[in-house]
């Protein structure tokens, strides 16, 4: 008997103990509603604006809704990183994935406090995040931070017997559907994999996996003759070889550091130039109604970032395009993108939800 | 060569004073759990790597190394001063060691055992490191149909090696294994699958947050049935006669390179690990030794002999880990959680995306075989009374642990709920004896299985042929159809002889 009424206490003690840890993580969201009263109490009467350039004040949380180690985690901890200094203080990076496209990630940021303390990192794909998992917020709702993106490719296998566009066009009249296009299952990747089947008349079977890495690790491989990837992603093995670069998919021919041109898809396929740009673009983005202030002083923050030299050098080694755009014109890339890619995943069948439902309109 | 090199200059990195210090730490720790009984390298693996998810990554693989390596060692300390394997790898090591204990000679027991699992998993490592590198190579040419084989392969093997009692038993975990995994958002076609409308289960059932259900919840409801106190032999010679420890592992050389082979072989083997590998040791160190009639009553060699093997199946099993992404053994398994968890994707690119990485768990391997020197001199002694310790005042932490792991990694209370109801499933199927091992082993491949052969057949226009022409495909398929093959046979006698 004693020994069951020691082993109750005892568990019963470290569980109480493991609970104040589990709750210290939930306090401290907790706090900061209460430092944010208290600021508004001190302040009162006070004008506004006046709490508003004390922003910030702590440090601020970037959630990436991608695991570690990706090209927007990666791009986010170097932003955020470089951000710190203009900014004051510390950004800390947590991952927080699920949720298909980055749902859970954005979902998290949009029911936490509209005060800039919260931002999420993002690239294109959580801007099918509506479509995928009915989350009624859309680009309206968000003000976006664009970093850069590396230009997308198609690449062939060096066994595969195919060394330019003409000889794949060639090669997939004569067998339809049984040249294969690694890409991801869902998202930029997989839509530009499908391009050259659904509208560009090229008919290439598509095999799906789960991200560009291991769809890369196919095509080299030999399992597929071709893969859709970005050229960061995909310039070691251009460099050893394995993959030859048939096409950029951009409006522009692309200079691929230490390889030479990459000519656009346009000049091979002309009738794909109404479905461009679907750019791969990283970089972060805040909920529309934050703060005006606020969303001023990220853009201050993050203009300083793309400057410095520590940004410029990450992008060379991602073999990335700069494309330093805030505000207006941010939001309107970011708009576009979403209703092109929503609309054709809808016309392709792939959509939870309809674009129409969000009244994302037809590109 | 050049593979070595990197290895050396990787260990030499290494060596700072916090690795150091945190190396012998989590060794110690690793000593401890393996030696206690009920708490497995594979639940301190598991645990640790929810805890250590905001420790910088090479820390984190610091630690787990650590443990990893002590605890597969620390196993056969209880089982020559309890008789009872705190790790199920050092089963084999309980013959012939507690033999020894009762025979008076526990210490020099403990001390030629800690020589021979050095010795086991220095082998075991240098394979690693120079093997790893260029099998990479050879793993680029892997497609689908060589993974789709290779680790249904691994899933039937553990599962009929795992089991206690029927081994189809260990086919109806792995089975179960697989079945859990099939929930969530299907990465070819993107259907949710069996997720019932639950937004957490769209991206599956988390592999950290299952394990530790799985291997330390089941442990910690048993520890309320059953506690009776053990007896522990004190970790003293009695016996006067003077043995030199160096001069009795060095004598048995050639049992050393034959189990140190065979724990490479089998842990290298998916889902086979460190206690098949122990267990096959022994058995052929037996069979192969002059001096058969001593084996069970307190024979060196067959201390030796198990001890060599489960330590060597530590390198052998994470050169699959590493180079395919399929684990080796079910400590193995855990390490593929944590890796990804840490964003390293281990497989044929592993070392274009984190080069070094392979050189560098090779160095933390061996880092770990000095630490495991210091440690076992140290904690030799104080280790009788370690084991003392009752249950009670022990399942406590590991359940607090265990909540404050799994709640850490995703800070989620959908994870929490994963892990109580897989700790009650699994306590339920571990008094069916029912063994945890291919239930995991299941999980974490059974996303593999699935769509490597969809992907496969995709790929080929809807054709199996590949599954034949492809040679490395066709070998496994042979084993495969062997192994189910072998199983039914088995039985067939099994009834037989019954009637």
């Amino acid at each position: 008997m004693k020994r069951v009424i020691s082993m109750v206490l005892v568990f019963a003690m470290v569980m109480m103990m493991s609970l104040t840890v589990v709750g210290c993580a939930k306090e401290e969201t907790n706090e900061t509603t209460n430092s944010e009263v208290a600021v508004g109490e001190t302040s009162a009467t006070a004008v506004t604006t006046e709490s508003k350039t004390n922003f910030p004040e702590r440090p601020i949380n970037n959630i990436v809704p991608f695991g570690a180690g990706g090209g927007t985690d990666s791009w986010n901890r170097a932003l955020s990183a470089a951000m710190e200094a203009p900014l004051g203080v510390k950004i800390l990076v947590n991952n927080m994935t699920g949720g298909g496209p980055g749902g859970t990630g954005q979902a998290y940021v949009w029911e936490a406090k509209h005060d800039g303390y919260t931002m999420l990192g993002t690239s294109e794909t959580p801007l099918l995040v509506p479509v995928m998992t009915g989350m009624k917020q859309t680009t309206d709702d968000f003000v976006y931070y664009i970093a850069g993106g590396s230009p997308g490719l198609l690449l062939a296998n060096k066994n595969a017997g195919i060394t330019s566009m003409a000889d794949l066009m060639d090669m997939a009249k004569t067998k339809p559907n049984e040249i294969k296009v690694a890409s991801t299952a869902g998202g930029l990747w997989f839509i530009l994999a499908n391009l050259f089947n659904s509208y560009g008349d090229v008919p290439l079977g598509n095999v799906t996996y789960d991200g560009s890495r291991p769809a890369i690790t196919a095509c080299v491989s030999g399992e597929t003759a071709l893969v859709v990837a970005s050229a960061g992603e995909v310039a070691d093995f251009i460099k050893s070889g394995d993959l030859i670069p048939l096409t950029t998919i951009q409006t522009t021919d692309y200079d691929m550091t230490g390889h030479g041109i990459i000519p656009s898809v346009i000049t091979s396929i002309p009738s794909l130039e109404k479905y461009l740009p679907l750019n791969q673009w990283i970089g972060f983005m805040l909920p529309a109604d934050t703060d005006a202030a606020i969303i001023a002083k990220f853009e201050e923050a993050f203009k300083v970032a793309m400057a410095s030299q520590e940004i410029q050098d990450f992008a060379t080694s991602q073999y990335a395009v700069i494309y330093n755009l805030t505000g207006e014109e941010a939001s309107a890339v970011a708009a576009k993108a979403q209703s092109t890619m929503s609309w054709i995943l809808n016309d392709m069948g792939l959509t939870e939800y309809s674009p129409e439902e969000f009244n994302i309109p037809r590109p | 060569m050049e593979n070595l090199a990197s290895f050396i200059s990787a260990f030499i990195d290494l060596l700072s004073i916090n690795v150091i210090l945190l190396m012998l730490g989590s060794t110690a720790l690793g000593v401890i759990i393996g030696a206690l009984p009920g708490l497995t390298a594979t639940m301190g693996i598991a645990l640790l790597t929810g805890l250590t998810y905001n420790v910088p990554l090479e820390y984190t693989f610091t630690i787990l190394m650590g443990v990893y390596v002590g605890g597969i060692y620390g196993g056969s300390i209880s089982a020559i001063l309890l008789n009872i394997p705190g790790t199920a790898s050092a089963a084999a090591t309980a013959l012939d060691g507690h033999q020894l204990a009762l025979q008076g000679k526990a210490e020099t027991a403990i001390k030629v055992t800690r020589l021979a699992s050095i010795i086991g998993t220095l082998i075991g490592v240098l394979a690693l490191a120079l093997l790893a590198p260029p099998l990479t190579k050879i793993a680029l040419q892997f497609q689908s149909t060589e993974f789709f084989v290779l680790a249904l392969f691994g899933v039937l093997i553990c599962g009929s090696i795992a089991a206690e009692d029927l081994s189809i038993k260990g086919w109806i975990g792995g089975l179960i294994g697989l079945s859990i995994a099939f929930v969530k958002i299907d990465n070819i076609e993107g259907v949710a699958r069996f997720t019932f409308g639950n937004p957490n289960l769209l991206s599956g059932i988390s592999v950290i947050p299952a394990m530790i259900g799985f291997y330390a919840i089941p442990e910690v409801i048993k520890a309320f049935s059953n506690d009776d106190p053990l007896e522990v032999t004190e970790a003293k010679d009695i016996s006067t006669e003077k043995v030199n420890v160096l001069m009795t592992v060095i004598k048995k050389f050639r049992v050393i390179v034959q189990s140190a082979l065979i724990g490479l072989g089998l842990g290298a083997l998916p889902g086979v690990g460190e206690d098949v590998a122990a267990w096959v040791s022994y058995d052929t160190a037996k069979k192969t030794s002059k001096e058969k009639e001593k084996y069970g009553k307190g024979s060196y060699e067959g201390a030796i002999a198990p001890e060599v093997g489960n330590n060597a199946a530590i390198g052998g099993a994470t050169i699959p880990l590493l180079t395919l992404g399929v684990p080796g053994s079910p400590p193995a398994a855990v390490l593929l959680g944590a890796l990804t968890l840490h964003g390293i994707r281990p497989g044929p690119m592993i070392n274009i995306e984190s080069p070094g990485f392979i050189s560098q768990i090779a160095a933390l391997i061996l880092l770990a075989v000095v630490a495991l020197w210091v440690v076992g001199v140290i904690l030799a002694k104080p280790m009788t009374k370690i084991l003392k310790v009752p249950k009670v005042y022990l399942m406590p932490i590991v359940a607090a642990l265990s909540v404050i792991g799994s709640f850490a990694i995703g800070l989620s209370m959908f994870d929490l709920t994963m892990v109580f109801i897989f700790g009650v499933l699994g306590f339920f199927l571990s008094k069916m004896a029912y063994s945890p091992a291919p239930i995991v082993l299941g999980l974490i491949l059974g996303g593999m299985i699935d769509e490597t052969f969809r992907r496969s057949l995709i790929a080929h226009n809807g054709s199996f042929s590949s599954f034949f022409t492809r040679p490395i495909a066709l070998i496994f398929l042979i084993l495969i159809v062997l192994t189910i093959a072998k199983q039914i046979f088995d039985n067939r006698k099994q009834v037989k002889s019954k009637v």
